[in-house]
């Protein structure tokens, strides 16, 4: 049985919605742990935490094609006790997106710290469910044995980690050159390019350490599940599993190697322009994870 | 009483009158099919569920020349005890009623098609024009009549008999004693339509299923998922432990240069 009923339009969902919790997190021990360092870095994720988590929630309506049909139908997902992992994952989204919400309203306001960070705590705990939920959901549907992994749900919740703490930091600039008013405060510490290649290059040593150890926990989880080989012999599907390997993984690796030579030319000024780029190679592979984990599933089966 | 149906694939001629009448009762509309591009299988036609089909007739070939021996087996949704798409539903749109079928109400269904991930034998399908979900349902609301199944009752060989499930799990294990061979005694924890069969099922393409119901898979991976956390965990830690211990060193070195 192929047949292919999740995605594209999931596959995405799944990822902005992982990246979401995983910025989120991010962004709340920079804050908590940071000593106040860390104040632009945590800012810009809980704002990217909130809009991910909303455009996967947009992305979850539009993978519902019967939304054409019951506009209202996906209201059901809330009228029961969650038995169903995807019931409950509706209900830990519906409370992340409440903190994100709050913790954005309280950096926006200025509003009182130590409540700020009484949410963050909270957030920290939904942020990890929400990254955690999406490989569970996969994990438990047992008519996908592929998926059928405990390392699943690990791999997706580093990797949520992952992209959002690149998000995190790569949405500094972005935020600043599109709204300079809005993110005065972004634009002020990204104009100081040797407080911007410094963060860029503490960032990146994380981002190092966290591909490491998604490689480590992909490697478990393909060499512990039968037909896992789907994922590097289907035809088509193995050209995305190279790209991420190569474009999404070993190329921002090779980018942070290349950075640290240029910190050594003292070229300061241009870090942080190719740090931009393995950055976005970073967010586009964890995407092409989700995707080739998601349609080899279906395919193995 | 819960009801099962016991399939003893051992009359079965293939002559697909269940196949038709599922489609008369259930009012699904022929469609397009073509030949099973597996040689085995070549003339199960059509060759696999679809929205509109609930049921069809496996044609399987066994042996070559003159031992060559055809077997048949009708599939459909083998309605779990326990059923995985149940557990899966996020809206209880697919609930197991205490007849036996296991049913599903469209006006809740949100069409996630999580449950067409989750059923072990790959019964339910999307249905594209409608966005929901569709499969063998019983035929519930003619058991709830006291009728059989359509195709139950259009079987000409008594290849499909309704009972109680007590009796049909009684005649499976007897059956099974005399050595024959039985499918949905203890799969998945055991099916509603239980299967009696002179050949080994993997013969005739059922999937090996020895693993428990849904509860107890879900809890087994979700204790796995953690266990497996602090082995990933205390890696990380070791991991973020080793790099501050050198960050000091190195410091310590510069500082000292």
């Amino acid at each position: 049985m192929t047949e292919i009923t999740w995605g594209l339009i999931l596959a995405a969902e799944l990822f902005v919605s992982g990246m979401a919790g995983g910025a989120y997190i991010i962004s709340a021990l920079a804050d908590l742990l940071g000593k106040g360092k860390y104040k632009v870095l945590s800012k810009s994720g809980t704002y990217m935490s909130l809009i991910f988590v909303l455009v996967g929630l947009v992305l979850l309506i539009l993978h519902l094609e019967r939304f054409t049909v019951d506009p209202l139908g996906v209201v059901n997902a809330y009228l029961n006790v969650p038995v169903s992992i995807m019931a409950l994952g509706t209900w830990i989204v519906t409370g992340f997106i409440v903190i994100a919400l709050v913790t954005s309203v309280l950096w926006l306001l200025d509003g009182i710290e130590w409540v700020r960070k009484t949410v963050e705590i909270i957030g920290i705990v939904l942020g990890l469910s929400t990254c955690a939920y999406t490989g569970i959901t996969l994990t438990l549907a047992r008519g996908r044995l592929v998926w059928g992994s405990p390392y699943l749900p690990w791999l997706f919740i580093v990797s949520g980690i992952l992209s959002g703490l690149v998000l995190a930091m790569f949405m500094v600039p972005v935020l600043s050159w599109f709204m300079p008013r809005l993110f005065s405060e972004f634009k002020t510490f990204y104009d100081n390019k040797l407080e911007v290649a410094n963060l860029f290059r503490y960032v990146d040593r994380y981002v190092t350490v966290l591909i490491g150890l998604e490689i480590a926990v992909l490697i478990l989880y393909v060499g512990t599940t039968p037909d896992s080989n789907i994922f590097y012999t289907a035809s088509g599907l193995s050209w995305f599993f190279i790209t991420y390997i190569i474009l999404g993984r070993l190329a921002p690796i090779g980018i942070i190697y290349y950075e640290n030579k240029l910190q050594h030319d003292g070229k300061e000024n241009i870090i942080a322009t190719v740090t931009l780029v393995s950055q976005a190679l970073v967010v586009f592979g964890g995407l092409l994870l989700r995707y080739v984990i998601l349609i080899g599933g279906q395919l193995a089966a | 009483m819960s009801k099962a149906v016991l399939v003893d694939l051992r009359r079965c001629i293939g002559c697909r009158a269940c196949q038709v009448a599922c489609k008369r009762w259930n009012d699904r509309k022929a469609t397009s099919t073509h030949m099973n591009s597996d040689s085995k299988y070549e003339w199960t036609n059509p060759s696999d569920f679809s929205s509109d089909t609930y049921t069809y007739v496996r044609f399987v070939k066994t042996g070559s020349g003159e031992n060559l021996h055809w077997s048949f087996a009708k599939v459909q949704c083998n309605h779990c005890v326990e059923p995985h798409c149940v557990v899966a539903c996020p809206t209880t749109a697919l609930i197991k009623t205490e007849m036996g079928p296991v049913t599903y109400r469209k006006e809740l269904c949100v069409g996630c098609a999580y449950c067409v991930n989750a059923c072990p034998f790959g019964v339910p399908r999307f249905d594209e024009v409608h966005k929901s979900i569709e499969k063998c349902t019983f035929c519930a609301e003619r058991l709830a009549e006291g009728m059989e199944p359509a195709c139950v009752q259009s079987c000409p060989t008594d290849t499909l008999v309704l009972m109680d499930l007590a009796e049909a799990r009684q005649k499976a294990t007897e059956a099974e004693e005399k050595g024959f061979y039985t499918y949905g005694l203890h799969e998945v924890g055991g099916t509603s339509w239980i299967y009696i069969s002179d050949v080994p099922f993997t013969e005739l393409g059922f999937l090996e299923h020895t693993d428990a119901a849904p509860t107890a898979y879900q809890s087994d991976m979700l204790m796995k998922f953690f266990g497996t956390g602090l082995f990933i965990g205390g890696a990380a830690l070791t991991a973020i432990k080793f790099y501050a211990q050198r960050r000091t060193e190195v410091a310590t070195k510069e500082g000292g240069e």
